[in-house]
Parts: C-alpha cells; sequence; structure tokens
C-alpha cells in the first residue's frame, strides 16, 4: 500500500456547475481583472520569499507537438526505404545513431536528449489521444483524471506563489480538436487550483491593468465586497464551485502581478533571435524564462500544425529546423543556468504518422510506432531506446505504451507512480494504473 | 467543343511518378519516380493490353522531381537532393546507365526543372520554406532559388532570388523567358537573354495561412506554363482552405497577362466548373485551342479538367484514380498521358505494391456539342 495524496477539491462529475466555471475562466484565459502592474521585482518586498519562489523544485516544459509529427522526419528516420520519405538523415553526437537531416543541432547535442523510438499506443484521434498523453490513462467517466501538468503543480508547485504554477502558452485560439480538448477539465480531481492558466494571442497578459477611473483602494474595497458574498454564497450553499470561483480571484490577483513576467520584449533581443522569429519558439523562450522565474509546468503549444495529411514534407521542411533550434537553444540555456538537472523537457505529440504516404502528399494518423523525446530531470541522457522494423511499420523492440511513460516520468520525478489517490466516493485511482513499471534503462 | 477521354492504357511503376517525358515517336516514356528514374517500352496505340515493366535506369539520393529528354540521347533528371543528373542514351538501354554529369545545383530540394524548347536551357527552382517572422512568413533563401542552367554543361547562365519555396517553373515555347512561382504565390518572369527580372507580382488565391489547425502557411501555387504566343502566364494550385490539413481548397487555375504593369488577372477556373483539391499540372494542347490542368481530387468530379483556351469554360474531363502530376500531349495532339500516383499501399505478401501510373487516353473532340 503506498502513501495517500491530498483530497480532490473539486470531484464532481462532468456538467456540474464546477466544470463550467472552470471552463469559462481557466481555460479561455479570461483575466477580466483589474490592478496596476508592479515591476516583478516589487512583487518580493522580502528578499527571502524571493528566494523562496525561485527556489530549484522540479520543474518541466512540455513541447507539445499537436497535430502529431512524423517520426520519419524527426527522430526515427528510415532513408532509402519505400516510407522513408525524401530527407535523409545524419550522424549526431551519438556513434551509430542517425536523426534526420532536417535536425542537425539536435544531432549535435544529442548526448544530452532521451530517445523513445518505440512508442506503442491505442488512440489514432487526435482528442482521444491527446488526452490519453496527457493524463497517461483513457478516460472513466465521470472521473476525471488531472493532467501531467496538473499533478506537476499539485506536487511541487506553490499555490502562494503569484506566478502560474501550471500554464499553456499557445496563440491558436482554434485548433479542431485541440480546441475541443482545451475546452476540457484539465485539473480533474485535484481541483481547479491546479489547472492551467492560458495566454494566446500576443505575448502580454490582456485585461490586468486597472481602469483609469479606479484606484487601488477602491479595487481592493470591491475585492473585500466580492469576497464577503462569496463566503456568504459558500456558507449558504456550500457548492464547490464557488471555491474554484474564489481560487481564480486569487490567480487573478496573482497574474495581475506576475504580467511582467509574460513581456517577451523585456527579453534580451538576443534570446529572442535565437528562439525566434516564429511563436512557438518565442513562446519556448517565455517559457524558460516562466520557469526560471517560479512556474512549476509551462506547456507550449502552437495550434496543430504538425496535423499533416496534406504537404507532410512541405510542412516538416519548415516546422522540423524550427522545432531543432529551439530543442537546442533550450537544452543549451537550461544547461548554462545548471536548470537541466532539475528541470524536464519533454517533446511529443499525441502519435506518430504513416510511414505510408497518402495522394495528398501527407502522412496520417500512426500511434502503432512512433517516437518522442526526453531530456533533463532524472533521465539519463545519450540513450536511444527501443526501435522499429526496417520500414518503421511496427515497433521492433521495447514497446512503450502511455503507462509505461508516465511510470518511468513519475519515477524521474521522485514520484511513486503507483501512489493511491484517496478521493472521497472515488474508486481507488492511481498515478498509473496496472502496476506498469518505470523504464529502468530510462532513468539516471 | 467538348472532348471525350478513352483510356488506352495504364502503366504501373514501383513507387508515386512525380514526372514523365516522351520519346518523339512515344515508343519510349521515361519517368521521375520516388525511387529513381526509368524506362517504360510503350505499346503501340492500338495495343491496350500489353502491360510492359519499367525499368529503373538510375537514381538520386532522393525523390527524382523532374525529367526531361533532349535530342532523343540526353535525360535530365533533378531530384530532392539538389542534384542535376545527364544521362547520355545509347541502344539497348543499360540499366542502370551512369550518370555523364552529377552536379549539385541546389542546397535544397530541385522542386521542378525544365528543358527549353530549343533545348539550349534548363531552369531548375529551390528553396526551403523557414520561418522568417512571428506568423512563418517565408525567410528568404540563403541562396539563389531560380536557376537557369546551359543544358550543355549544367553551368549557371543566370540565377535568381525569389521567396521560398519556389515551386514550379516554365520557359515559354520560344525559349525567350523563364517564369517560376512560389510559396505565397509571387509569379516572376525572367529574360533569358538579358537576365533581367521583367515581372513580379502575387496572387493571393493559392496560398492558406491557417485559421484552424496551423499558423503558417501552406500552398502556393504548384504548376506554371505559358500561353502557345507566351504572352499569358497560367498558374495552378488549390484555392484557400478553411483547414489547411484538410487539402479542401478549390482545384484553381489563374491567367495572367505579365507584360502588363502591374500584371492583370484576365481569366481563372470558373467554380461551376471546378471541384476540390490540389492542382499540379498544366499542358497546353498542340493546338493551342485548350490546355489540362490535373492534380489530386478531393471532392467533385474530375481530377483531369481541358479548359477552352478563349472562354475558359470546361470542355472534358477525367476522374482517374491518382494525384495526377504530369499531362502530355501527344504532338498530334490525339492523345493525352498523364502520369501520377495513389496513395501508398500497406506491404501485401511481404511486397509494397506498386502505385506510381501512367496512364494513356485517346482524345475524340466532338464539335456538334
Amino acid at each position: 500500500m503506498h502513501s495517500v495524496e491530498h483530497p480532490c477539491a473539486s470531484g464532481s462529475p462532468p456538467g456540474h456547475i464546477d466544470h463550467r466555471l472552470h471552463r469559462r475562466l481557466f481555460l479561455q484565459g479570461s483575466l477580466a481583472g483589474a490592478a496596476s502592474i508592479a515591476s516583478f521585482q516589487g512583487l518580493f518586498t522580502l528578499p527571502a520569499h524571493a528566494e523562496t519562489v525561485k527556489q530549484q523544485g522540479k520543474k518541466c516544459i512540455l513541447l507539445w507537438l499537436c497535430g502529431a509529427p512524423s517520426q520519419f522526419e524527426t527522430w526515427d528516420p528510415k532513408p532509402g526505404r519505400p516510407t522513408g520519405g525524401p530527407f535523409g538523415s545524419i550522424p549526431t553526437s551519438l556513434p551509430g545513431v542517425h536523426i534526420s537531416s532536417l535536425m542537425p543541432k539536435c544531432a549535435s547535442i544529442l548526448d544530452k536528449l532521451t530517445i523513445v523510438r518505440s512508442m506503442k499506443t491505442d488512440q489514432n484521434e487526435h482528442f482521444q489521444a491527446i488526452d490519453l498523453l496527457t493524463r497517461g490513462e483513457p478516460p472513466r467517466p465521470p472521473f476525471t483524471r488531472p493532467l501531467l501538468g496538473s499533478v506537476f503543480a499539485q506536487q511541487f508547485g506553490q499555490l502562494e506563489n503569484p506566478v502560474p504554477q501550471f500554464v499553456l502558452l499557445d496563440p491558436c485560439p482554434e485548433g479542431n480538436e485541440f480546441k475541443s480538448f482545451k475546452a476540457s477539465n484539465w485539473a480533474g480531481w485535484l481541483g481547479a487550483e491546479y489547472g492551467p492558466v492560458r495566454f494566446g494571442g500576443p505575448y502580454k497578459i490582456d485585461h490586468v491593468s486597472l481602469p483609469e477611473k479606479m484606484s487601488e483602494l477602491e479595487h481592493a474595497d470591491r475585492e473585500a465586497l466580492r469576497s464577503f458574498f462569496s463566503k456568504k454564497f459558500v456558507n449558504d450553499h456550500q457548492e464547490a464551485a464557488v471555491k474554484s470561483y474564489n481560487t481564480i480571484f486569487e490567480r487573478v490577483k496573482g497574474l495581475m502581478k506576475a504580467a511582467p513576467l509574460f513581456d517577451l520584449n523585456a527579453l534580451p533581443e538576443s534570446d529572442r533571435l535565437r528562439y525566434g522569429p516564429g511563436t512557438f519558439g518565442l513562446h519556448t523562450l517565455l517559457a524558460r524564462h516562466l520557469i526560471e522565474n517560479g512556474s512549476t509546468f509551462v506547456m507550449v503549444a502552437n495550434g496543430m500544425p504538425w496535423d499533416c495529411h496534406v504537404f507532410n514534407h512541405e510542412t516538416h521542411q519548415m516546422l522540423v529546423p524550427e522545432l531543432d533550434r529551439i530543442i537546442f537553444e533550450l537544452l543549451q540555456d537550461l544547461s548554462d543556468r545548471s536548470m537541466l538537472d532539475d528541470t524536464l523537457v519533454l517533446i511529443m505529440g499525441e502519435f506518430g504518422r504513416t510511414p505510408h504516404l497518402n495522394e495528398a502528399r501527407g502522412r496520417d494518423h500512426y500511434p502503432n510506432a512512433w517516437s518522442m523525446a526526453v531530456a533533463g530531470c532524472g533521465f539519463k541522457p545519450g540513450v536511444v531506446y527501443g526501435a522499429t522494423d526496417e520500414n518503421g511499420i511496427d515497433v521492433a523492440e521495447n514497446p512503450v505504451d502511455q503507462r509505461r511513460l508516465f511510470a518511468t516520468i513519475y519515477q524521474a520525478l521522485g514520484l511513486d507512480p503507483h501512489q493511491t489517490y484517496n478521493l472521497p466516493g472515488f474508486p481507488t485511482f492511481h498515478r498509473v494504473e496496472k502496476n506498469a513499471t518505470p523504464i529502468a534503462e530510462l532513468l539516471a | 467543343m467538348k472532348l471525350e477521354l478513352n483510356k488506352t492504357g495504364r502503366y504501373p511503376f514501383p513507387m508515386g511518378l512525380l514526372d514523365f517525358t516522351l520519346q518523339a515517336d512515344e515508343k519510349r516514356a521515361f519517368a521521375a519516380c520516388m525511387d529513381g528514374i526509368y524506362s517504360l517500352d510503350l505499346p503501340p496505340r492500338d495495343n491496350n493490353r500489353d502491360k510492359p515493366d519499367p525499368h529503373r535506369i538510375g537514381h538520386h539520393q532522393s525523390y527524382t522531381s523532374s525529367i526531361a529528354l533532349a535530342t532523343e540521347s540526353k535525360l535530365f533528371s533533378s531530384a530532392y537532393d539538389g542534384t542535376l543528373q545527364l544521362r547520355i542514351l545509347n541502344e539497348p538501354l543499360q540499366s542502370p546507365i551512369e550518370p555523364t554529369l552529377n552536379e549539385r545545383i541546389h542546397q535544397f530540394w530541385s522542386w521542378q526543372m525544365v528543358l527549353s524548347a530549343d533545348q539550349r536551357y534548363l531552369a531548375s527552382v529551390t528553396g526551403q520554406y523557414l520561418a522568417g517572422s512571428e506568423d512563418y512568413s517565408p525567410r528568404v533563401s540563403d541562396e539563389p532559388t531560380v536557376k537557369l542552367l546551359s543544358a550543355s554543361d549544367g553551368q549557371v547562365v543566370h540565377q535568381w532570388q525569389l521567396l521560398p519555396s519556389v515551386q514550379c517553373v516554365a520557359i515559354d515555347p520560344q525559349s525567350k523567358w523563364v517564369a517560376a512561382a512560389n510559396l505565397m504565390g509571387d509569379i516572376a518572369v525572367y529574360e533569358i537573354e538579358s537576365g533581367k527580372e521583367v515581372a513580379l507580382w502575387r496572387t493571393g488565391s493559392f496560398t492558406s495561412w491557417g485559421i484552424i489547425k496551423s499558423h503558417c502557411y501552406i500552398g502556393g501555387i504548384f504548376a506554371i506554363t505559358f500561353s502557345p504566343d507566351s504572352e499569358s502566364i497560367y498558374v495552378a494550385g488549390m484555392g484557400d482552405m478553411r483547414d489547411p490539413m484538410a487539402g479542401n481548397g478549390k482545384q484553381l487555375w489563374q491567367r495572367f497577362t505579365w507584360r502588363k504593369t502591374p500584371p492583370e488577372k484576365i481569366q481563372e477556373s470558373h467554380p461551376d466548373d471546378t471541384g476540390e483539391g490540389l492542382m499540379e499540372a498544366l499542358a497546353f494542347h498542340p493546338t493551342g485551342k485548350y490546355f489540362a490542368m490535373g492534380g489530386r481530387l478531393r471532392g467533385g468530379n474530375w481530377n483531369v479538367g481541358f479548359f477552352d483556351a478563349t472562354t475558359g469554360r470546361i470542355i472534358g474531363q477525367a476522374k482517374t484514380g491518382m494525384r495526377v502530376t504530369t499531362i502530355r500531349f501527344s504532338s498530334d495532339g490525339q492523345i493525352v498521358y498523364l502520369g501520377g500516383t495513389q496513395g501508398q499501399p500497406g506491404i501485401k505478401d511481404g511486397k509494397f505494391p506498386n502505385f506510381g501510373y501512367l496512364e494513356r487516353f485517346n482524345i475524340t473532340e466532338n464539335n456538334e456539342a
């Protein structure tokens, strides 16, 4: 029997008022509010508190390659094979290991990365696969398992920290299935306080400045009045939703103070040049900046650009070199800052793409054999785990499903993969179900 | 006038066929395929039964994208490895035939290569789409993206810079002008003699910037040709897509008078005549009375349409069941050849089934319709 986690803060089923509130206020990034913005340094009046906030706990940056990248054009090329596509492969810093010729920078630092070439999952539709690969388990309605980011926020985050602990950076407001997923309950049974704060579009936070005619005092009075009525409502109705609602207001207050952190223009131009010019790279830089300054989990996405049912090669020729450069710069920066030991970098989508080219110059969804990459935080660098057959059609050795992946991630973080959630009125849930074992070869 | 098409031959290739050319007597075809260069001895026009096997006579390090035959014995090919190769053909054909020229002409793909009518020049276009700004506009290429080469030795005659990726190129029937077009809908015309850029304009009809899935550019112009009198330029591709990953844009061609300043669009495919899908091949009939546009069918009735050169309306169509990459008419205009590729099938009985095809159709003109 493993140790017990915190009880559910909001374990109500889908459709409950809690979920409607989460959806509207957390996931749409609607940050209506008002306050004058102090400088970020002004957040911390006591140096000791600033040090606490910036202490080196476990962090994670998830580069979410939504839509699903092609393993053939990234980590598992098959040059010269009928399925290989037009791009070649290049040697890497690991003897005998080749990756796509579109990734020369990653090739030079492959000894810092951990590659899994044998992912094998069983969902081939976006929504279900995103759900699976971000939560680690298929749905079991009406219970909603939290995303990895929410688990991170709960385990390693600091709720009193004004800096948001779980951040989703995604400028694309649409995105088909990803849009639908973004509207789902991310924090699940952990409760709204562990849900993500989402920012999109321009990099600054909108709607967090006080209206010109409102003073600080008036704003404080309004907040006191809102707080009073909320408490009264809780007393009268015992609605868990109100607790979530209050959590949101607390979060907004924190965001108003943390807004300068989201100003990319305040970062050195040399950094923006290294990561940019594309949105995905700039958001990755922002993720690094947030992690450095107190966030716990930052998920970077950019709509679903990897879903190349048409123009696979024509699109990957642009997306992969950008990804290659971003990974290189991010790992270099984290290494230079001595942050890599405590910062997990996950680079993955929801599945891979078909070995076979379709008539539209595209590759379709393929969960049978695909690749992902990890770096830092307890993962053994320079490991290429698993393999596919000569045409990339099936996993040839060491298949990895989402459970073993999540078990390995939790183990690397120092969390017991099999710990139970003690949720009143719920069945027994584990962080990772079915006793899936971590992959020892991937752990440092 | 209406056209009727009657298929008289279908010849498979192991992998996708991206371009082909024919000997003048149409007894032999040469194909640029994903896995190399093939020759195919074609049966006579009245033989609809025989299915000759193609022979691989060479290959590049990546997909062979274009092929051109000069003076019946010089076979040029270019590829996604950025190389240009020349093979001298001697009878009987050997397999393989080593190239006498194997030159790296681009750092990235040769998207397309064409031979001038006078056989003096080759034009090839390149350019990798890399993010150049926050909204993923293409970055200017580090190398010239349009090259005019001597067909005698492969040396550069002129080279020009057009924003990547430059996906198609044409030389006019008089061998005086080169035209190229790109991902962003830019069309440029260059004078061969002087090497000057004489026209550059943009059509926004072919390029999508995804509002649903992707904040990047996708699509662009995939085929370009001059009219027989060289005065007009026709371009083809796919209209704007709501979902940039669905390939659901309109089948689209546009015609421009390129000598005007600025160039002017004077005609385009009629919405009633077209369905959905990427169009990537254009060819004029030898009479100049009509032209054909082909590509992939996503929705609608045809993937090869024949259009009256005067009215621009559709006068004939074919539904081939494959993505058509190249269209060529016989010199007498009675036959049209279509090359292309189906989706790649899965392994069957331990082998990858064929998925490239060359098809032959008889054309019947019905002037009473």
